[in-house]
């Protein structure tokens, strides 16, 4: 489904393109992208084309050429006429609007003490257009359930970039937040530490995406501080973070799996070998922190569950053919 | 007619007053709520009295329009309603100074901004209540001998 908000956004002359454009391929478009005085893009699932007035266009050279107005209008828009409001927000890189959707944003950058101060004159926007699919965790969730002990499994989600990684744990998290009472799944407390604003979207801190009836959202807050205060705040029974890898990270999950709290995680690599060669992540494999790992790919499509491994890395599908 | 003109010194110099304090409002959104601009200036109108906060009405009203830039919505406001307000064009000038950086720069550089412009308004403000109270009393005589003039004449 095109989304509203987009629109909204999007300065008048390129709404005006857009709304010629083919309703269908409108449907897939994961990204567009502006620069200025460049041709603008548009990116689907899997190719990508130009914008142009008959819609879209691989030939670049009718295709729309971004302007300075354009950019300067979107920033306008984004930031509510209020630069100094999403200061934080163009430190980090980019701005979260209704909807959940974000903005990448590029320009020249002003460094103070070797930090990023802010950022002025921004020449390049790329929108990335969020996507919830409900229902995309149901075939794994069976899987991520100990219904001996009677709660989640440790899980990591092991994927490369842009292959659904996030979609798959909000859809994670709004499962065991409504509980599967159809194969025996109880409904549980689950706490997010949404540092990037991406999971849940989050726009004033109101969570965009429907992360279920009984989920906390703490929002751009450090992963590792997050965990901690979640712990001692919300006595979750789950806890949710995105993309860990640091040593505090690390450190904070032991305190998680201390407190009796049960962690969902992802992680960025192509495979598991690929996975172990970081010595964070080794050292957490080795110490078999984690009952679950789901490996993602975009092979045939975005979301595919490659496999689902047990503590010791085998595949289930396999064990199970062992076991039985 | 004296008594009119008199007025509109004291006139202005409340205008004056009313502006400081909606900047001085202004400034504490930006620095303790970072709140945005359309936001900022709806709260803005409901604290201050008439005339000023029909302007800030106006200018939160307006941001729903996309082509227009900040600075385009800070002068037309202003502009709007000149025909009610007793300022100066000196006055005026301040404000699209202010107008211009409007919303574009980061918190420090905002604030900086209002600042330097509140303390221009402050010397305006002193100076316009100094040719008050020049003039008002002028005037005030002026538009009474006038009117004894006429009646004198009249009789």
């Amino acid at each position: 489904m095109w989304p509203k908000e987009i629109e909204e956004i999007l300065p008048k002359t390129i709404q005006s393109l857009l709304s010629n454009a083919n309703n269908i391929e409108k449907n897939n478009i994961q990204e567009i992208r502006l620069r200025i005085l460049k041709p603008l893009e548009i990116c689907f699932t899997s190719n990508f084309s130009y914008l142009s007035k008959g819609g879209f266009t691989n030939d670049i050279s009718k295709a729309y050429i971004t302007s300075f107005d354009d950019c300067k209008q979107i920033l306008q828009i984004i930031s509510n006429h209020s630069m100094y409001a999403i200061e934080e927000q163009l430190r980090q890189g980019y701005i979260t609007f209704a909807g959940g959707h974000r903005i990448g944003i590029v320009g020249k950058v002003i460094v103070d003490n070797g930090k990023i101060r802010t950022m002025q004159h921004v020449t390049s926007f790329n929108i990335r257009i969020a996507k919830q699919i409900i229902g995309v965790a149901t075939e794994v969730m069976p899987d991520l359930y100990d219904s001996v002990r009677n709660r989640p499994y440790h899980t990591l989600i092991v994927s490369p970039p842009q292959c659904g990684k996030t979609t798959l744990l909000r859809d994670i998290v709004y499962s065991f937040s409504r509980g599967m009472p159809r194969i025996g799944i109880p409904s549980h407390k689950v706490a997010v530490v949404d540092e990037r604003s991406e999971i849940a979207g989050s726009v004033h801190g109101i969570a965009q995406a429907d992360l279920g009836p009984r989920t906390d959202v703490l929002d751009a807050c450090p992963k590792a501080e997050g965990m901690m205060l979640l712990i001692r705040s919300m006595s979750p029974q789950i806890i949710t973070v995105d993309e860990i890898g640091t040593a505090a990270d690390a450190i904070a999950i032991d305190e998680v799996l201390h407190a009796g709290v049960s962690i969902i995680t992802t992680a960025h690599a192509f495979n598991l070998d690929e996975l172990i060669e970081r010595p964070i992540m080794q050292e957490m494999i080795k110490k078999k922190i984690f009952d679950r790992y789901i490996l993602l790919s975009n092979n045939p499509k975005i979301g595919t569950v490659q496999g689902i491994y047990d503590r010791n890395r085998l595949k289930l599908s396999a064990r199970r053919v062992f076991v039985g | 007619m004296g008594f009119m003109l008199a007025n509109r010194f004291g006139q202005r110099v409340k205008e004056l007053r009313i502006i400081y304090s909606a900047l001085k409002h202004f400034e504490t959104e930006i620095a303790y709520g970072l709140t945005p601009l359309p936001n900022a200036f709806r709260n803005i109108a409901d604290r201050i009295d008439e005339p000023i906060c029909k302007v800030f009405t106006h200018m939160s009203q307006s941001f729903g329009q996309h082509e227009l830039t900040t600075t385009d919505i800070w002068t037309n406001s202003w502009e709007l309603y000149m025909q009610d307000l007793a300022l100066k064009k000196c006055d005026y000038d301040i404000l699209f100074q202010l107008g211009h950086g409007l919303g574009q720069t980061d918190k420090e550089n905002q604030l900086k901004h209002i600042g330097i412009s509140l303390a221009y308004l402050q010397t305006e403000e002193e100076e316009a209540r100094n040719e008050q109270h020049k003039h008002e009393k002028m005037y005030k005589y002026l538009g009474f001998l006038t009117g004894m003039m006429i009646v004198i004449l009249m009789i």
